[in-house]
């Protein structure tokens, strides 16, 4: 990708994370990913929602507030659903932060490419740090 | 390259024409496959670029979006800060 559009949307992503009100929303199946998720807003003082199974777009648009980030893990029955899902948050509601986790670097590629506005991250590579500098350090007192 | 002279010797201008036209032929195939591979390169080019775009314009919907609703909520509190300041007014008054 284009560097400069690159950087265009990780900007656009922090701001979004700064000025957005909503809560986090887990998607997902894996316990122990749910529990360090679990963990890292607890830490930093976010709220989390938590669904096993997806859920519909449309009634994402309903929650007041809309979720600040969408945090999905890879559907590994079905990868089409994952996709439709990420495909309806693009387009229905582009303000929410949406992460895919997933185990494979293909998967991971893949999406990567389809939307270029969604943060992957392989399973158990570096997620931990990855939210630690995607949460704003003005959270960072909590911690101690 | 004896046999080709052999064969040009026999065969004169006809092997002549054989060998020039399998020679043709090959170029154009060349030809043809580095048409293919340029196409499908401007091909791929361009769908990464749309593909850019659209992330490009969703951001600057999502940015303006995210605005819009600061501005609203701003607009709420200015409100109801107005509110209670003329209370409060109407209040010191009596």
């Amino acid at each position: 990708m284009n560097r400069t559009v690159s950087q265009f949307l990780s900007a656009g992503r922090r701001f979004r994370f700064h000025q957005l009100k909503g809560d986090f929303l887990f998607i997902g199946r894996d316990p122990e990913l749910k529990e360090t998720i679990e963990y890292c807003m607890d830490k930093f003082g976010f709220s989390l929602k938590s669904y096993s199974c997806l859920v519909s777009t449309s009634s994402l648009s309903f929650l007041n507030p809309i979720p600040k980030c969408i945090i999905l893990e890879e559907d590994h029955e079905d990868l089409s659903r994952t996709e439709r899902f990420l495909a309806s948050v693009d387009v229905r509601i582009p303000k929410t932060i949406a992460i895919l986790v997933t185990n494979e670097i293909s998967v991971a590629k893949r999406f990567r490419e389809m939307f270029p506005r969604l943060t992957v991250v392989l399973k158990g590579s570096g997620f931990h740090d990855l939210l630690m500098t995607v949460l704003p350090k003005k959270f960072d007192f909590k911690r101690e | 390259m004896e046999e080709i002279v052999m064969l040009l010797e026999k065969y004169g201008a006809w092997a002549l024409v054989v060998f020039l036209s399998m020679g043709i032929c090959r170029l154009l195939k060349e030809g043809r496959a580095a048409l293919k591979e340029k196409d499908n390169l401007i091909e791929q080019m361009s769908r990464e670029q749309r593909t850019e775009i659209v992330a490009v314009v969703r951001e600057c919907t999502a940015i303006l979006t995210t605005v819009s609703d600061f501005l609203d909520r701003y607009e709420r509190y200015f409100d109801q800060h107005t509110i209670e300041l003329e209370k409060k007014q109407r209040e010191k008054h009596e």
